[in-house]
């Protein structure tokens, strides 16, 4: 009786059917399951990228407190490819209680002097975005004085509106490329942009540049009261990072031209984290709106500080003409944010 | 057999219906005082409606030796996003050297910048109000007649 019974017991078991049923929908479980991790992961990961943002949007307000004037974008001392001193990211240091890292800031030499090098390759956990695949890696930027590597960050100031005849940008002075008459356009300025005042201690430059434009042209620091549009719809600071060309990212401290400062042309194509996908589309000025994009690895959009201090997310198929009134201080358009 | 053309459905159901963004062909011709110009860049940029201020990413082409222009969306597809969009017009100044500076120069990237000018109007890319509405079947008939400024003086 026994021997039967014990022969039934061996022949059941899985069928092959059954048994791929069954990987089946294992399968399709884990595949529901790893995209929504994945999700969340990212989810967190924008969350301390806004925040990171509000720091430094505070920190810059702070600043403003105390010195009565947004930091310089970057000061300049001629036409581009001239070195440059100190940038807003240094500036803001000790709001964000570095402190002792802006003391081992030397002001007085310019931004890629070796004395400075220690700083320029200091991490800093505030101007990194976690999405960004750049951070905690140092490069040599693609351009400029630079002699050393140079920390990757993640955010950049908007320095303005730009893009007449493509190659007129506020973070860098080329003022031969502001028609009709060669002077910048004032009323396309942004909060924080490229600087030829006085400022800590550093004198007021006077350099001349191509045709005989001043570099003064670019003015101080700007102040809360002139950002006439009202702070609420104006921006402040942004993401950029590039998948691809990552020498043309952005570098936090490296004050030279748009490495820590972009702006807005008013073609959708500079809203991308690919450098060669912006510059294989024909646009204005070819590839010098792509190296001032904002961009990050959130999906299909970028945060962004506005100057009053609340952080946004912008699509990329936002309405590019509303950004570019945004990412002035007082041309007067009627644009408020999403 | 079967499994095959299930597939095939599946993607063509992907494509088409998953598909949100109306992308639908446009091409046209650009004339500059009556004459077709090479070497355009044509850019159009959706504009927000009062519903939607995310109307879409940018297309872009360059005009060809008879002035004639097919945009690419986003440097991607064929097409422009249905709607309204604004309009610019320019040279190639500050992109690529023009083809006549670069016979004379042995390198091409030595093209001077700072002497090189915009013929276009400001007011069709620096300034421009420019606006075309991209009907929902696409169109070919998307022409644009450039008149220099300094021909509107002399007349």
């Amino acid at each position: 009786m026994s021997i039967p019974s014990c022969e039934r017991r061996l022949r059941r078991g899985f069928t092959l059917i059954e048994l791929l049923v069954v990987i089946a929908i294992i399968a399709v479980l884990i595949g529901l399951l790893l995209p929504a991790v994945q999700k969340v992961r990212e989810a967190a990961n924008r969350m301390t990228c806004t925040n990171s943002l509000k720091q430094i949007a505070l920190a810059l307000h702070n600043h403003h407190d105390s010195k009565g004037v947004f930091p310089p974008g970057g000061m300049q001392t001629g036409q581009n490819g001239t070195p440059c001193y100190t940038t807003w990211t240094i500036e803001i240091l000790p709001y964000l209680e570095l402190d002792n890292l802006f003391r081992l800031y030397n002001q007085s030499v310019f931004n890629h002097d070796l004395v400075n090098k220690v700083v320029n390759q200091t991490r800093v956990k505030s101007f990194e975005c976690p999405s960004d695949t750049l951070i905690g890696q140092m490069e040599r930027p693609a351009t400029g004085p630079q002699i050393y590597e140079y920390m990757h960050g993640s955010y950049r100031a908007v320095s303005g509106r730009s893009g007449a005849i493509g190659r007129a940008f506020w973070d860098t002075f080329e003022a031969q490329f502001w028609p009709p008459s060669f002077v910048m356009d004032q009323s396309w300025r942004g909060a924080i942009h490229g600087t030829a005042a006085a400022y800590n201690g550093i004198p007021a430059q006077t350099a001349l540049g191509q045709r005989g434009a001043s570099v003064s042209q670019m003015g101080g620091p700007e102040k809360m009261a002139n950002i006439l549009d009202g702070t609420s719809n104006t921006l402040f600071v942004g993401e950029c990072t590039f998948l691809d060309v990552t020498r043309r990212a952005t570098f936090w401290s490296y004050t030279y031209a748009s490495y820590n400062q972009s702006s807005i042309t008013t073609e959708s194509r500079i809203l991308t984290n690919s450098y060669n996908k912006c510059i294989a589309m024909p646009g204005q000025g070819g590839e010098h709106p792509c190296k001032r994009a904002f961009g990050s690895n959130h999906t299909n959009g970028t945060n962004f500080a506005f100057a009053d201090g609340s952080v946004r997310y912008v699509t990329n198929s936002i309405d590019i003409y509303m950004l570019a009134g945004m990412s002035t201080i007082a041309a007067g358009e009627m644009v408020s944010p999403p | 057999m079967r499994f095959v053309s299930i597939v095939l459905w599946f993607t063509t159901l992907a494509i088409i219906g998953c598909g949100g963004e109306n992308i639908v062909p446009v091409s046209g011709k650009v004339t500059v005082d009556g004459k077709p110009h090479k070497g355009l860049i044509v850019s159009f940029q959706p504009l927000r409606t009062s519903t939607n201020i995310n109307p879409g990413r940018g297309s872009a082409a360059v005009t060809d030796a008879s002035g004639a222009f097919t945009l690419v969306y986003d440097g991607t597809s064929p097409g422009a996003i249905v709607g309204k969009h604004r309009i610019k017009i320019f040279t190639q100044m500050g992109a690529e050297p023009p083809p006549e500076d670069t016979k004379s120069e042995s390198d091409p990237k030595a093209f001077n910048y700072a002497t090189a000018r915009e013929t276009i109007p400001i007011e069709w890319h620096e300034r421009s109000e420019k606006e075309f509405e991209v009907p929902a079947g696409g169109t070919r008939e998307a022409n644009f007649t450039i008149e220099l400024r300094k021909k509107n003086k002399a007349s």
